[in-house]
């Protein structure tokens, strides 16, 4: 049901108010126009999507500035025969039109005892002058990314969702710092036993200053000793649109480009957000290869160590012979060489992170290549050893999300160790006690595994988006994060099922 | 939210179950069988089969007039001092069985594994794991068997279709030879492997839809026994009766003489027991699992978890006499058949009764 802009300011402020409550990112102001000042109006607009509204240049400044110099019983006439004639007016009649006409970046005037709203068109939202991400590189997708300033996040997210149902909640953080951290959620979707839930969290600790939302998860997490995130971060501003779509909450905080996505679990860790872009097939191809990888950064050194010492049997006698002859004259234990590459591939790659761009990549090359050829021909360790650690290596890479991979690369020194003890047996050992780990961690509440345990909470639809991405068009609920009562995101109407069996029938009578 | 309600699903029980249920029979069952009733070792787990089903009838029974958990509808009907008695029976039951599938496990890791490995140090450390799992509650454990579920099951049965290549039929025969002692005693020794399915008296406070736990136990009792059988048969076929009940573990011998197709691995042995190693785990964590929850219980432990390092010194011990007394085996075994089993299937009838007449004197009283 519409609600019909009132003459009533007073009224017309009340609705508009009550639609957007909880929006720490709109702003309003009250003014008084006219000669004497008597006639009050009412300015609305999404932060930083709207410039300083007074400036003389603007078509709101150019607006108002006429407006000051007017008899007030000339106002109104003069809006009604003339705001139409200035470009870039649009004048709508319900609040609801109202609201959707400023979320698209522009400013809202109401003005007592007209019923009509006008948007007039400012600079809009920020867009790809905000900056390209520089980590969760995608196929297809958007290329922006967050900024430093919280006011431009939150806008490239209104961007993105442009209903008063976004809600941006704010808060401080920081005793000394005073930093700014919003909530972002939907209004309708998140649950609020989680809104609660991260709000009292966030009221638990008191700290002199926050340097980056890394302070804030750390601070926060349900787990503190657990080498996996319980938030997911992400700096691309679809991919935390995508999250608030699935009820889920996206925490922002001021100085920092990365937003945190609670609650997270392994599955979402792995997906991306060209997962939804690209045709299911390859999606789910990837997704595949993204999970194989997963399990191999942590598991394949260790593996290499307890089938080449311990279970030769294993291997065909060809290959066993060649990994021998590959061995040839390498004076460590296989263990000793693993930790040798391990710690130099761990060392090229803080060193890469810390030199600027172009040299990281130099520093890349030369480890890799050099370093490792060097290493060989100086009989330091085996070509198949390099294999193995180039090859894992690879594997994290291939996991989407940083803070994921680096639980996986830590994970990979318990199994080297424990495989280089107790061979296959220290492999089942420390895959089952990662899996008893993670079968009890939690992310707000939410088995970190789901949904591939419990998928029957949400009637086993939240499995058809884990290992396999299968088509959009089955992806018709919204996952577990979501509250009970919304967990429908897609409809196909019947009518379009009806012009695909059109389609259908006419090919078939062409056959 | 949704966890930590200590309740799990149906889908969780039921694979909670069947791992219970089949780790320890896969590994000894077929060895067994085939020492007492050669070939008729599958009709044994037909009708070891239906006798389970027939004790699950009598579970259902008692489960469906059981109010709260079992320990509460003993104290109701017996009084606490027996129903203490009968939880300390429960106890001893459960810290054998935990601390024999630590033998087991210890012996398969030993046998498959590592050969030169301490029997110390091996069952130490599956212990402090299963300690760790136990720790966060019934809900942890159930999500971590969910997952294990099919990883353990596809390569079993793809291995089961390969090793099914070498039957030779004519191996399977004769049957009906064995006689009805031999039979009989096949039987109970299948159902005595299918005795973990009381399992369930303890599962109904934790489950989300206790009306169907029986349902439940017999959908696991089904599956553990077909695949049994199948493994019995792929067994028999490629070994006959006579090696079947020589080997010591046949179906994980069986597994280094499957050759796969393409030939990367040359034996799969080592990976294929995975499959034993976690579902003996399973069964092993369930055991102290409820020894540490009836200790809870005994002495109104709460947020601690002394308990549960008695419970795993307590196996600890009780594994390393497994280890080292040679009659141990023997001994667990006479337990079990003239101890445990009466108890644990009389137990359940006694109960039923008990809850029948409670509750017809309880709608005689209302009526008059």
């Amino acid at each position: 049901m519409s609600t019909p802009v009132s003459v009533s300011l007073q009224q017309n402020i009340a609705n508009f108010q009550t639609m957007f409550a909880d929006c720490a990112d709109i702003k309003t102001r009250k003014m008084k126009l006219g000669k004497e000042l008597k006639t009050e109006c009412f300015i609305a607009y999404v932060e930083v999507a709207v410039g300083n509204m007074l400036l003389e240049n603007s078509v709101l400044g150019k607006l108002l500035n006429t407006l000051w110099e007017m008899p007030e019983d000339q106002i109104l006439r003069y809006l009604k025969e003339n705001s139409f004639g200035i470009s870039d007016v649009t004048e709508y009649e319900t609040m609801e039109e109202a609201a959707t006409g400023m979320l698209t970046g522009d400013a809202i005037f109401l003005i007592d005892g007209y019923d009509r709203a006008l948007k007039i068109k400012d600079k809009g939202y920020p867009n790809m002058g905000v900056k390209e991400t520089q980590s969760e590189k995608v196929i297809r997708g958007s290329n922006e990314g967050f900024a430093e300033s919280i006011k431009v996040n939150t806008a490239l997210i209104r961007k993105r969702l442009r209903t008063p149902k976004v809600k941006v909640k704010e808060t401080f953080a920081g005793r000394r710092s005073y930093t700014n951290v919003d909530l972002v959620y939907m209004e309708d979707l998140v649950r609020p036993e989680l809104l609660a839930e991260i709000e009292r969290r966030l009221k638990e600790f008191e700290i002199d200053g926050v340097g980056d939302s890394g302070v804030i998860e750390q601070l926060t997490e349900g787990s503190w000793l657990s080498p996996f995130p319980q938030f997911q971060t992400t700096q691309r501003p679809d991919r935390a649109s995508m999250a608030i779509l699935e009820g889920r909450i996206v925490l922002l905080t001021d100085n920092s480009p990365v937003a945190l996505i609670l609650p997270a679990g392994y599955n979402s860790f792995i997906q991306t957000s060209d997962d939804y872009y690209s045709r299911w097939e390859i999606a789910s191809f990837t997704r595949v290869l993204r999970y194989i990888a997963s399990f191999l950064a942590m598991t394949l050194p260790g593996l290499y160590l307890a089938v080449t010492n311990f279970h030769t049997q294993i291997l065909p006698t060809d290959l066993l012979l060649s990994f021998a002859a590959a061995r040839q004259g390498v004076p460590f234990p296989a263990v000793v060489e693993i930790l040798i590459m391990e710690l130099a591939f761990e060392l090229l790659r803080e060193a890469g992170v810390r030199l600027p761009g172009a040299m990281g990549n130099t520093i890349g090359i030369v480890g890799g290549l050099i370093i490792g050829q060097a290493a060989v021909d100086a009989n330091i360790v085996s070509p198949s050893v390099v294999i193995v650690v180039a090859l894992t290596a690879l594997c994290s890479f291939a996991v989407p999300n940083e803070e994921f991979a680096t639980a996986f690369r830590i994970l990979k020194f318990g199994f080297i160790f424990l495989c280089a003890w107790l061979g296959f047996f220290g492999f089942l050992l420390s895959l089952l006690a990662v899996l008893v780990h993670l079968s009890h961690l939690e992310s707000f509440g939410i088995p970190y595994l789901m949904p591939f345990v419990g998928p029957d909470l949400n009637q086993y639809q939240d499995e058809r988006d884990t290992l396999l991405r299968l088509p959009l068009g089955w992806l018709k609920r919204r996952p577990i994060y979501t509250r009970d009562g919304a967990r429908i995101r897609l409809k196909i109407q019947e009518g379009q099922k009806g012009v695909k069996k059109e389609e259908k029938e006419k090919k078939d009578v062409f056959k | 939210m949704f966890s930590n309600n200590q309740k799990i699903s149906l889908r969780q029980i039921r694979r909670l179950l069947i791992l219970d249920l089949f780790g320890l029979s896969s590994l000894l069952l077929p060895g067994l069988l085939a020492e007492s009733a050669g070939p008729d070792g599958i009709f044994c787990i037909a009708a070891g089969m239906t006798l389970a089903v027939g004790y699950i009838w009598i579970l259902g029974k008692v489960l469906a007039r059981m109010r709260g958990d079992y320990y509460s509808c003993m104290k109701t009907l017996f009084g606490s001092i027996i129903s203490d008695l009968l939880m300390v029976f429960y106890l001893f039951f459960f810290l054998l069985l935990a601390a024999f599938v630590v033998y087991q496990l210890t012996g398969l890791v030993r046998a498959w594994l590592l050969p030169q490995g301490s029997y110390g140090w091996i069952s130490f450390l599956v212990l402090i794991l299963a300690a760790y799992a136990t720790m966060r509650g019934i809900e942890g454990r159930a999500r971590i068997y969910e997952i294990l579920f099919w990883f353990l099951l596809i390569p079993l049965i793809l291995m089961m279709l390969l090793a099914a290549r070498g039957v030779n039929p004519d191996y399977w025969t004769p049957v009906c030879m064995s006689g009805w002692q031999n039979f009989g005693q096949g039987t109970l020794r299948v159902f005595v492997f299918f005795l973990p399915v009381f399992f369930i008296l303890f599962l109904k406070p934790y489950c989300t839809k206790p009306q169907r736990l029986c349902r439940c136990a017999r959908q696991a009792v089904f599956l553990t026994a077909i695949l049994n059988g199948i493994i019995f048969l792929v067994l028999l076929g490629n070994f006959q009766t006579k090696t079947t009940s020589f080997l010591q573990r046949p179906v994980i011998t069986l597994m280094s003489m499957v050759k796969l197709p393409g030939g990367f691995f040359a034996r799969m042995d080592a990976f294929m027991t995975a499959i034993w190693f976690f579902s003996l785990f399973a069964l092993m964590n369930t055991g102290v699992y409820y020894a540490s929850h009836i200790v809870k219980e005994l002495f109104h432990e709460r947020r601690t978890h002394y308990g549960l390092a008695a419970v795993m010194a307590l196996e600890f011990g009780l594994s390393q006499w497994f280890f080292s007394y040679h009659q141990a085996d023997a001994v667990y075994a006479w337990y079990l058949k003239y101890i445990a089993l009466p108890v644990l299937v009389l137990l359940p009838l006694i109960l039923w009764v008990a809850l029948a007449v409670k509750q017809a004197v309880k709608q005689g009283g209302v009526k008059a």
